[in-house]
């Protein structure tokens, strides 16, 4: 059940994550993850990144890390801004009516 | 080339694994998600801040998740389905019924029909309009009811093919329904003589 609701929604999520600054791949792993009904398994937020990559939402650079090797950094383009906009715009509405269907509300 | 960290085989082999189910992907996404996985694990490995383990590669591997777990991920896309569907794709939709006709349509097709049955027994010559009836009724119905069109496109069918046929038949049934009998050359009229019996 949970696939199927995270389908469509999580890249905005991911989108979202990048409204604050440029974050790497793990870094966004470790914050999403933190709610599990978002994501239970880290590793499928790289295929929704290279799509965010190809549809040209985000962007990369390469930085150094304090340790390690070099990390990849994903960062919110123009593009990408309009997407989560109008995805908020219609997300409200559209969780609000699910809400109160599910809550037997004809009014 | 080949991992020889502790740990790096099962990497290796998990990368080696995602790669080859991503091979339908396009070759710079492909490229892209298993350098990001790598690149993942390897962030995890550094952060440890000490010579990491196989148990250490393998707990990293097991928060990103198995390698049908992210290539599920990817599939959603469509841009090339994996050869096996996978479990986590709905079920096909089972196909959509035909709507069956309302009552109200019933009721006109069965009040249409008996009109025409009478109208034909009154009116004979009426049934040469039966085909372009059946021609209209049948592109109407088909309009009206795209999910339950046979019927419609049948009714209309028939009309079609019946038209040219009245076309011939119909002149001939016209001269035969309006012909009345005192016009029939009967030949000529043999008049008898009564003949008295010869005594």
């Amino acid at each position: 059940m949970l696939t199927h609701l995270r389908r469509g929604t999580l890249e905005y999520c991911i989108l979202a994550s990048l409204r604050a600054g440029p974050s790497y791949g793990q870094e966004l792993a470790r914050s999403l993850g933190t709610d599990r009904r978002l994501v239970d398994s880290e590793g499928t937020l790289y295929p929704l990144l290279a799509r965010l990559r190809r549809r040209g939402w985000v962007d990369t650079t390469w930085a150094d890390s304090p340790h390690g090797p070099p990390r990849r950094y994903y960062t919110l383009t123009p593009d990408g801004r309009d997407a989560l906009s109008g995805f908020m715009e219609v997300w409200d509405p559209f969780a609000t009516a699910v809400s109160r269907c599910m809550e037997g509300d004809e009014s | 080339m080949i991992d020889s960290r502790p740990g790096g085989a099962v990497l290796d082999a998990y990368v080696a694994d995602l790669e080859r189910r991503l091979a339908s992907a396009d070759p710079g996404e492909r490229a892209d998600i298993v350098a990001s996985v790598r690149e993942h694990v390897e962030a995890d490995l550094a952060g440890l801040g000490r010579p990491a383990t196989s148990a250490d590669v393998e707990a990293s591997l097991t928060t990103l998740g198995s390698v049908d777990t992210v290539v599920a991920a990817w599939a959603p896309d469509g841009a090339a389905a994996p050869a096996v569907v996978p479990a986590w794709l709905p079920p096909p939709a089972p196909a959509v019924p035909p709507a069956p006709l309302s009552s109200r349509a019933r009721v006109l097709l069965a009040v249409a029909a008996v009109a025409g049955i009478a109208l034909a027994v009154v009116f004979p010559p009426a049934l040469l309009l039966l085909p372009l009836v059946l021609l209209m009724v049948g592109i109407v119905g088909a309009r009206r009811h795209p999910g339950h069109r046979t019927p419609w496109v049948v009714t209309a069918v028939l009309g079609g093919v019946l038209i040219p046929l009245t076309l011939v038949i119909g002149p001939l049934l016209f001269v035969i329904t309006t012909s009345s009998p005192s016009t029939v050359d009967e030949g000529p009229a043999v008049e008898v003589e009564s003949v008295a019996p010869t005594p």
